[in-house]
C-alpha cells in the first residue's frame, strides 16, 4: 500500500466515523475536550496499525478501543463504577454491523423522542439528560413519583415499539 | 452539555431501579422492558436518546474536517521521517557496535496513583544558538559576521576557533548560548571539541594563553579535550571545577540536584569550590554531590550521560522521571506525570534526537507499562492499566 493511498483510505475512514465516535465518547465521559482527546488517541492507534488491521471491522475496533479508553478514564472514580459496568455490558457483544448502525439508531430514537407527548418528553429529559432523581423531577413538575416512572416506561416502550414495527 | 458525571450513584440507579415498588404499573410492562435482552436494548435506547440530545447541542458539535487537519499535522505529516532502528557506531565512548532498540521495564512498584507532577515546562524563548562577544554583542551562529571570522564546517554546521582568523587577532572572550531543544558543537582554539547541550552557556577565550586553559559552563556539555600536558584544561561549572589534561568527559550541572561529572576516558579531577573537596575520577566514574555537599562517586554506564552528544536520546535503566524530563527539555514541551507512582519505573530506551516528537512518543508507548499522550504542547505520562490496548 503506497503512502498516499494509505493516507487517503484512512482519511475517508476518519471523516466518515469521526462524529459518531466523538459523540460516543462524549456521551460516556460528559466532557467534550476529553472526548476529543480519547478519540484522537483511538484514531492515532488505528493509523499506526492501519496496515495490520482488518478493514472490515475498523468501526468495531474503533469503538472497542475508545470504549476501553472511556472505561479507563473512569477507573479512578468510585462513583462511576456503575457507569463503567453499564458501559461494558452495553457495548460488549456489538459486532461491526451494530457499530455501523449506531448513528442510524440514534437518529431513530431521537425522532421518537421529539414526538413524545410534551410532559413525557420533559420527564425523560430531566431523568436521562439532567440526571435528576425521580423525587426531584416529581416535585419540580408537581406530579407523583409513580407518575414520573410511568412517563419513563412509556417513553422506553415507544423506543422499543417503533423498532418492532419495522 | 459539557458536564462531567458528578451525579450520585442513586440517580443512575433511577433507571435500573424502575422495576422496584411500582404498584401502579403493569408488571408485564416492567419485566418486558428491563429484563434480559430487552433490558439491554432498553439501555441502548436510553443511550441512543442521550446521544441524540448531545447531537442537537451546538456547543459540543465537532468539526471533522478541522479535526482531520490537526490530526494529520500531528500524526501523519508528509515530511516526517519514519522511525528507524539505527545501528550505532560509537567513537570516543568505546562501546559495542550495532545496537537494536530494546524496550522493557526493569522494575515496577505497586500501583498507587498520586497527584500529578509537572516534570518540565516548555519555554517560549528564541531557539537560535547565539555567540555573545566581550563587548556584549550577540550573534546567531548562522550570522555571516561569525561565520566570516571562524572556520565553518558547512556539512556538519559546526564552528571552529582553531585555524580561524581569530587566531590573528587579540584574544577575547566569547559565550556560546544554546536554547531549549538545541545542542551545538564547537571546536576551541586548542582543538578541544565541545558539544554544548540545550539550555546551556559556555564561556571561553577565543585564544588560549597562559599556563591553563580555562572555560566556564552553565548547563551541560561533553568535552573531548585536546591533549596538552603542559596546560591543564579547567572547566568551572556552577561551583565545581574539573581539571583535565586530555580526556573525554561530560559535565551536567543544570541544578543542584541534577549535577553530574562523568568521565569517559583519560583522567579528571573535580573540586567543589565551596567545600574545597576534590576527587579524582577514572574512566567509567561519575561524580555527583550528595545532600551534605560531599562528592559521591559511582560507577556508571557512561553512555547514559554522554550519548546525547552523538545525537541520541539514550537511557539505560534510568527512571522514567529523568527520561521524561530530558524529552521535555529536548523537544521543548511541557511534561506532566499524572500518576506519580510511574516516576520510579526504570526504563531502557533509545531514540534518535532528530526524530519527531510523535514518533518518539510512539516508541515510548510500545513500552508496555506506560502510556504517554500529547495534547497541544503538553505530554501526559501515566501507567498503562492492565487491560488497556
Amino acid at each position: 500500500m503506497s503512502d498516499l493511498s494509505r493516507e487517503s483510505l484512512f482519511k475517508k475512514f476518519y471523516l466518515e466515523s469521526y462524529s459518531g465516535i466523538y459523540y460516543y465518547a462524549l456521551s460516556r465521559t460528559g466532557n467534550s475536550e476529553t472526548a476529543k482527546d480519547l478519540v484522537e488517541d483511538a484514531f492515532a492507534n488505528i493509523w499506526t496499525n492501519f496496515e495490520a488491521l482488518d478493514h472490515n471491522t475498523l468501526h468495531q475496533y474503533l469503538y472497542t478501543y475508545t470504549r476501553n479508553k472511556c472505561v479507563d478514564y473512569f477507573r479512578h472514580s468510585i462513583v462511576e463504577r456503575k457507569m463503567v459496568s453499564a458501559m461494558l455490558k452495553m457495548d460488549e457483544a456489538d459486532g461491526e454491523e451494530l457499530y455501523k448502525e449506531r448513528e442510524e439508531n440514534i437518529r431513530r430514537v431521537g425522532a421518537i423522542a421529539r414526538n413524545l407527548p410534551d410532559r413525557t418528553r420533559v420527564v425523560v429529559y430531566k431523568c436521562f439528560i439532567e440526571q435528576k432523581k425521580y423525587k426531584e423531577v416529581a416535585s419540580e413538575l408537581g406530579i407523583t413519583i409513580n407518575a414520573v416512572k410511568k412517563h419513563i416506561v412509556n417513553a422506553l416502550k415507544a423506543f422499543r415499539e417503533d423498532l418492532l414495527k419495522e | 452539555m459539557d458536564r462531567c458525571y458528578d451525579s450520585n450513584v442513586d440517580e443512575f440507579d433511577g433507571v435500573s431501579g424502575l422495576a422496584d415498588g411500582m404498584d401502579s404499573l403493569d408488571a408485564n410492562d416492567i419485566d418486558e422492558l428491563m429484563s434480559g435482552a430487552e433490558g439491554m436494548e432498553t439501555l441502548r435506547d436510553i443511550d441512543a436518546y442521550r446521544q441524540s440530545v448531545l447531537e442537537g447541542d451546538p456547543s459540543v458539535a465537532p468539526d471533522p474536517e478541522k479535526e482531520w487537519k490537526t490530526f494529520r499535522r500531528k500524526h501523519i505529516g508528509s515530511d516526517k521521517e519514519r522511525v528507524h532502528i539505527l545501528s550505532l557506531v560509537l567513537s570516543a565512548v568505546g562501546a559495542a557496535a550495532a545496537i537494536a532498540i530494546l524496550f522493557f521495564i526493569i522494575k515496577q512498584p505497586a500501583f498507587n496513583p498520586g497527584p500529578s507532577v509537572n516534570l518540565y515546562t516548555a519555554s517560549e524563548k528564541p531557539r537560535d544558538v547565539m555567540i555573545l562577544t566581550e563587548e556584549g554583542k550577540a550573534y546567531s551562529v548562522q550570522d555571516s559576521v561569525i561565520r566570516n571570522s571562524l572556520k565553518v564546517n558547512n556539512v556538519k554546521n559546526e564552528l571552529s576557533y582553531k585555524g580561524s582568523e581569530m587566531e590573528n587577532e587579540e584574544a577575547s572572550v566569547h559565550t556560546l548560548i544554546t536554547p531549549e531543544g538545541v545542542n551545538y558543537k564547537i571546536t576551541l582554539d586548542d582543538g578541544t571539541e565541545v558539544w554544548v547541550n540545550s539550555s546551556s552557556k559556555l564561556t571561553y577565550p577565543t585564544k588560549f594563553s597562559g599556563s591553563e586553559r580555562v572555560v566556564s559552563l552553565i548547563g551541560e556539555a561533553f568535552f573531548v579535550v585536546a591533549r596538552d600536558t603542559s596546560k591543564k584544561f579547567v572547566v568551572h561549572c556552577g561551583g565545581i571545577r574539573a581539571e583535565v589534561f586530555g580526556t573525554a568527559f561530560n559535565i551536567r550541572n543544570y541544578s543542584p540536584d541534577d549535577m553530574h561529572v562523568t568521565l569517559v576516558s583519560g583522567k579528571l579531577s573535580v573540586t567543589s569550590e565551596k567545600s574545597r573537596q576534590s576527587v579524582m575520577l577514572t574512566p567509567g566514574k561519575d561524580a555527583s554531590m550528595n545532600g551534605e555537599g560531599l562528592w559521591n562517586v559511582t560507577d556508571v554506564d557512561t553512555d547514559n550521560y554522554s550519548m546525547w552528544h552523538n545525537g541520541y536520546l539514550y537511557f539505560d535503566n534510568q527512571t522514567l522521571s529523568s527520561v521524561m524530563r530530558k524529552i521535555g527539555e529536548w523537544y521543548n514541551v511541557n511534561v506532566i506525570v499524572t500518576d506519580t507512582s510511574a516516576l520510579d519505573l526504570h526504563v531502557r530506551f533509545m531514540a534518535n534526537r532528530r526524530d519527531s516528537l510523535p514518533n518518539t512518543l510512539r516508541l515510548l508507548n510500545s513500552l508496555e507499562k506506560i502510556k504517554v499522550t500529547m495534547n497541544g504542547n503538553t505530554i501526559y505520562v501515566r501507567k498503562r492499566s492492565p487491560n488497556e490496548i
